[in-house]
């Protein structure tokens, strides 16, 4: 997917471009080259700071950069892309000849790189060498428009200093790879009762340029988030959001943009991944913009798990995919994966911008979680991160991360056990208010029957898929290959299996289900071995080859998928998911930090279960457990009797298979009284089962509104799995719109838009600056980032 | 944190609910300024509750002419008013606000600015009727006056209207 086109260079050799110990103006707050031009005298340079002071600056080392074929109109720095160095004291570009610069230094120390067309002299106090960086084979030419800045080294405590909010002398320190971005911090603060959380994610904006921005951040939230309120804060001014239909939430935001007012939109571009815009913001400012969300915690296994995603990861769009299926709006379709400052290089109408790999950026996160687990903790657990645990009771602890583990690139996962028989089948409703004619809501919370485990299996046909395209290349393809690995270790006689792999195109270790002897599983071991991670993830064709196999009507047929899910088209995948699935079960394997979006929704709509894999797991034991699962029969075909309680809309509405160790949520609305007792009944194998579950009343304000609002999360999943099918039905959006509108929640239809009209910046709404953020730990940049330049 | 969501949600509740009643006639607020085609203005929300402690209120704001929408919903002046309130968001849908917080200790008595309504107006001049609901402790409801004004810009943040 890569698409990287050099840009070429003569350099003679010789040149200096670096110089230590160089004592030069530094325009503090960036007026860039043309404050300097003609200059050459100067060793040490005084200019007026943003305070108005007189303000000196010493310089320490010189490194020339370039840039790709893009004019330079008006010379401002804020023209480069965003995070590209403020300190840059000097530029050129290409000229008409195209043949390339040579940039020497002249008698009196300074360099010369009028070849370049319009070109500026810069005065350099010690004759400068060359800067190794920009001697590499690749590049030997110039093209026209080429622009060449000449970028201070700056030290470290220098750059400390500068990284006050209000200097804006922020500079791009290239030896030490990092770059400025306008996100400074991420402080995310939750707390979890029982098996609901409500977080709030502060992210902390910031505008280190001397002129104004508009900074675009995409980011993620877990998929099953319901984000429920919007806050921009402007020093000690809290302004709510407003939840509006997306379109014309955009049309306020860009009135308000194009007016110098002060602005923020939050736009949902799938479940799980989010565009925060923040207009207007000037020089040296600040702006807080608080995010609130509810969400069901994952409970497997004995233990609830916090899941909260750090980093977008780069997203493969298939040029076949067809823009805006399903649950999509018509003008959306993928979600682009582009180099720093790459803006647009993707054609997507979503962009995530990333960090090359020799770069980093100070953007940084803090997490803390009070837990009220309700039942006694025995264990808590993160594999991702480094915390640190305080036990406040037996039910009750405060986790919180590291600061030596604040780099957002990868999920952050959290897992508590809790005590052996604690957690029971339970429903938990939200008393109606008397003059609320809504009624009120509910979740259930299924447990499987112990003796669930005691049932054995019938034979399988297991479907092992495995996505080899680029962006798995490395550990992430170790650990699925370990773990598929396991998986046909784990096979028994009777059980049949097959593997699949795709990237550009698919291939299988046979061309019909093979048997699980011995040697049969040693040649799969032996395929899977051979296999190599590159290429596209035209998971399409994976997904096609797996559930167009034929099928075996004696044995279960389980679809294990193995991916990272770094796709734009999921909506296409999850309506032929739908189309094909016949007897297949679709288990997803999410590898690293994945999609979860996606994984979650292939394992709902396939009757599965959705099993995550962290780059730091032990693969054969999540593999392990995962066959532990599939080899007892699940509690399926499900009914409820409510015992002639007034319920309505339940979700989801058709009731998942209870498969041993993982609980089903189920939430719904009611009017009246709720009986104390819920009697779900079932089959396992050829037997039937039944399932007590007690009711109880949620006394918490905040749980009651929570109870709602994961309803109505509930059901716009459930309009959205449709939508993935029932393309054409716009029904579907009306619904989804209606509800989202009415429960103050974002979706694909609705966004919040907050504006400040009591102050009005000056001048137009400047430069748009995106946030760049780094490829999800494991992933390497090379096979996923399209780069143009 | 929960204990700040619990109140908040409590509030918002409330507001959904329509807890305070009864509700006072609309009386239209003539003090409005002209707007041009799109135009963004903001409006204190000034509720004079006289010698009462004002421990909660409801307020209901709503454009005659349909052309202002609202953008942005601001806490009050410092104190115990100065969060963002919640509002009700089916209103919301048909173009006016209804917005309502509460305090359990240090109600304000005398002129509090409530809130601050960010508004976009289009194609013409917001005339707004209003509603409000007072209470004291206890849940008493008293008869309060309501202005909503056009913010003056140049006032220094947290200023007392």
């Amino acid at each position: 997917m890569k698409n990287r086109k050099h840009l070429r260079m003569i350099i003679t050799a010789g040149v200096a471009l670096a110089v230590t110990g160089t004592s030069l103006f530094m325009a503090a707050c960036n007026s860039v080259g043309a404050a300097h031009a003609g200059k050459s005298e100067s060793r040490t340079s005084v200019a007026q700071g943003p305070s108005g002071h007189a303000e000196a600056h010493t310089y320490t080392d010189l490194r020339l950069m370039v840039r790709g074929s893009q004019p330079v109109s008006p010379p401002n720095i804020l023209d480069y892309p965003s995070d590209w160095p403020k300190a840059t004291y000097s530029r050129g570009v290409v000229g008409e000849s195209g043949v390339g610069f040579d940039p020497t230094v002249n008698a009196d120390g300074d360099m010369d790189v009028r070849s370049l067309g319009r070109a500026e002299a810069l005065p350099l106090e010690t004759k400068p060498k060359v800067d190794t960086a920009l001697r590499g084979n690749d590049i030997t030419r110039a093209e026209k428009n080429t622009e060449l800045l000449i970028i201070e080294r700056q030290r470290a405590a220098e750059r400390a200093q500068n990284d006050a909010i209000g200097c804006g002398g922020l500079i791009t320190t290239i030896d030490e790879k990092q770059v400025t971005v306008p996100l400074k911090h991420t402080d995310v603060k939750g707390a979890v009762a029982g098996y609901i959380s409500a977080v709030t994610v502060t992210q902390q904006f910031h505008n280190p340029y001397s002129s104004k921005i508009e900074a675009v951040y995409v980011f993620p939230l877990p998929e099953n988030a319901v984000v429920s309120e919007f806050l921009m804060t402007i020093g000690d001014r809290q302004i709510r959001g407003i939840i509006r239909e997306r379109e014309q939430a955009e049309r306020i935001y860009h009135q308000a943009r194009a007016q110098g007012y002060t602005a923020s939109l939050l736009t949902q571009e799938r479940p799980n991944i989010f565009t925060q815009k923040v207009a207007n913001i000037e020089p040296g400012k600040a702006i807080d913009i608080n995010v609130t969300y509810y969400s069901t915690l994952t409970y497997s296994d004995g233990g609830f798990e916090f899941t909260f995603p750090m980093v977008v990861g780069p997203r493969f769009n298939p040029p076949t995919a067809p823009g805006g299926a399903g649950f999509q709006p018509a003008q959306q379709s993928g979600i682009g994966a582009v180099a720093r400052g790459d803006h647009g290089a993707s054609g997507q109408p979503t962009e995530v911008q990333y960090l090359r790999p020799t770069e980093r950026s100070g953007h940084d996160i803090a997490l803390s979680l009070d837990i009220d687990a309700g039942v006694s903790i025995e264990a808590i657990e993160s594999r991702t991160h480094k915390v640190d645990v305080k036990r406040n009771s037996e039910s009750r602890a405060t986790v919180t991360l590291t600061k030596s583990d604040s780099i957002p690139n990868r999920d952050f996962v959290l897992r508590w056990q809790v005590a052996g028989e604690s957690i029971k089948s339970a429903l938990l409703a939200h008393s109606p208010d008397a003059r609320d004619n809504n009624g009120g809501y509910f979740t259930m919370m299924l447990v499987p029957p112990k003796d669930l485990a005691s049932v054995p299996r019938n034979p399988v046909e297991l479907v092992f898929v495995l996505d080899r395209s680029g962006s798995m290349d490395g550990v992430p393809m170790q650990q699925a290959q370990t773990a598929i690995s396991r998986g046909l270790s784990r096979l028994q006689p009777g059980d049949t299996f097959q593997i699949i792999d795709f990237s550009n195109d698919v291939s299988a270790l046979g061309a019909a289900p093979i048997e699980a002897t011995d040697a049969n599983i040693g040649k799969g071991q032996q395929y899977l071995a051979s296999l190599d991670a590159n290429g596209g993830t035209y998971m399409m064709k994976g997904l096609r080859a797996a559930l167009e196999f034929p099928h075996d009507p004696k044995r279960l047929r389980f679809v294990a998928f193995c991916t990272d899910g770094y796709i734009g088209n999921e909506a296409e995948i999850l309506g032929e998911l739908h189309r094909k699935l016949g007897a297949s079960r679709v288990f997803s394997f999410g590898v690293g930090s994945c999609n979860r979006y996606l994984m979650d929704s292939m394992a709902r709509m396939g009757s599965g279960l959705a099993t995550y894999l962290s780059l730091r797991d032990d693969a054969s034991t999540i593999m392990d457990t995962f066959f532990d699962r599939i080899s007892h029969a699940p509690m399926r075909d499900l009914t409820v009797n409510w015992s002639g309680a007034n319920v309505s809309e339940v979700y989801p509405s058709r009731i998942p298979d209870l498969f041993v160790g993982r609980p089903v949520i189920l939430t719904g609305r009611y009017k009246g009284e709720m009986p104390s007792t819920i009697r779900v009944a079932g089959r396992v194998g050829n037997e039937q089962r039944t399932i007590d579950v007690h009711t109880a009343r949620a006394e918490v304000p905040h749980a009651s509104r929570a109870l709602s609002q994961v309803w109505a999360r509930a059901k716009l999943t459930e309009i959205a799995d449709q939508s993935a099918w029932d393309v054409n039905n716009p029904e579907l959006s009306q619904a989804a719109r209606k509800v989202a509108l009415d429960y103050s929640l974002m979706s694909a239809y609705t966004a919040f838009v907050a504006v400040d009209t009591a102050q009005r910046t000056a001048g137009d709404f400047g430069t748009t600056v995106h946030v760049p953020v780094p490829v999800p730990e494991g992933v390497r940049y090379e096979t996923t980032v399209q780069e143009s330049r | 944190m929960k204990a700040l969501v619990a109140s908040i949600l409590l509030v918002a509740a409330a507001v959904v609910a329509g807890a305070w009643s009864p509700q006072p006639e609309p009386r239209v607020d003539n003090t409005m300024p002209a707007a041009t085609t799109t135009e963004f203005l903001a409006y204190d929300v000034v509720i004079d509750a006289g010698s009462e402690p004002l421990s909660a209120w409801q307020v209901e704001v709503k454009d005659t002419l349909k052309h202002a929408r609202i953008v942005g919903i601001e806490g009050g002046q410092p104190g115990p008013y100065s969060g963002a309130p919640h509002y009700d968001p089916k209103a919301i849908q048909g173009e006016h606000v209804i917005i309502g917080a509460f305090t359990t200790k240090d109600a304000p008595t005398g002129k509090v600015r409530v809130a601050r309504l960010h508004v976009m107006a289009e194609g013409g001049t917001p005339s707004f009727t209003t509603t409000i609901t007072a209470a004291a402790p206890g849940g008493r409801a008293f008869n309060a006056t309501l202005t909503i004004q056009p913010h003056t810009p140049d006032a220094a943040p947290g200023a007392k209207p």
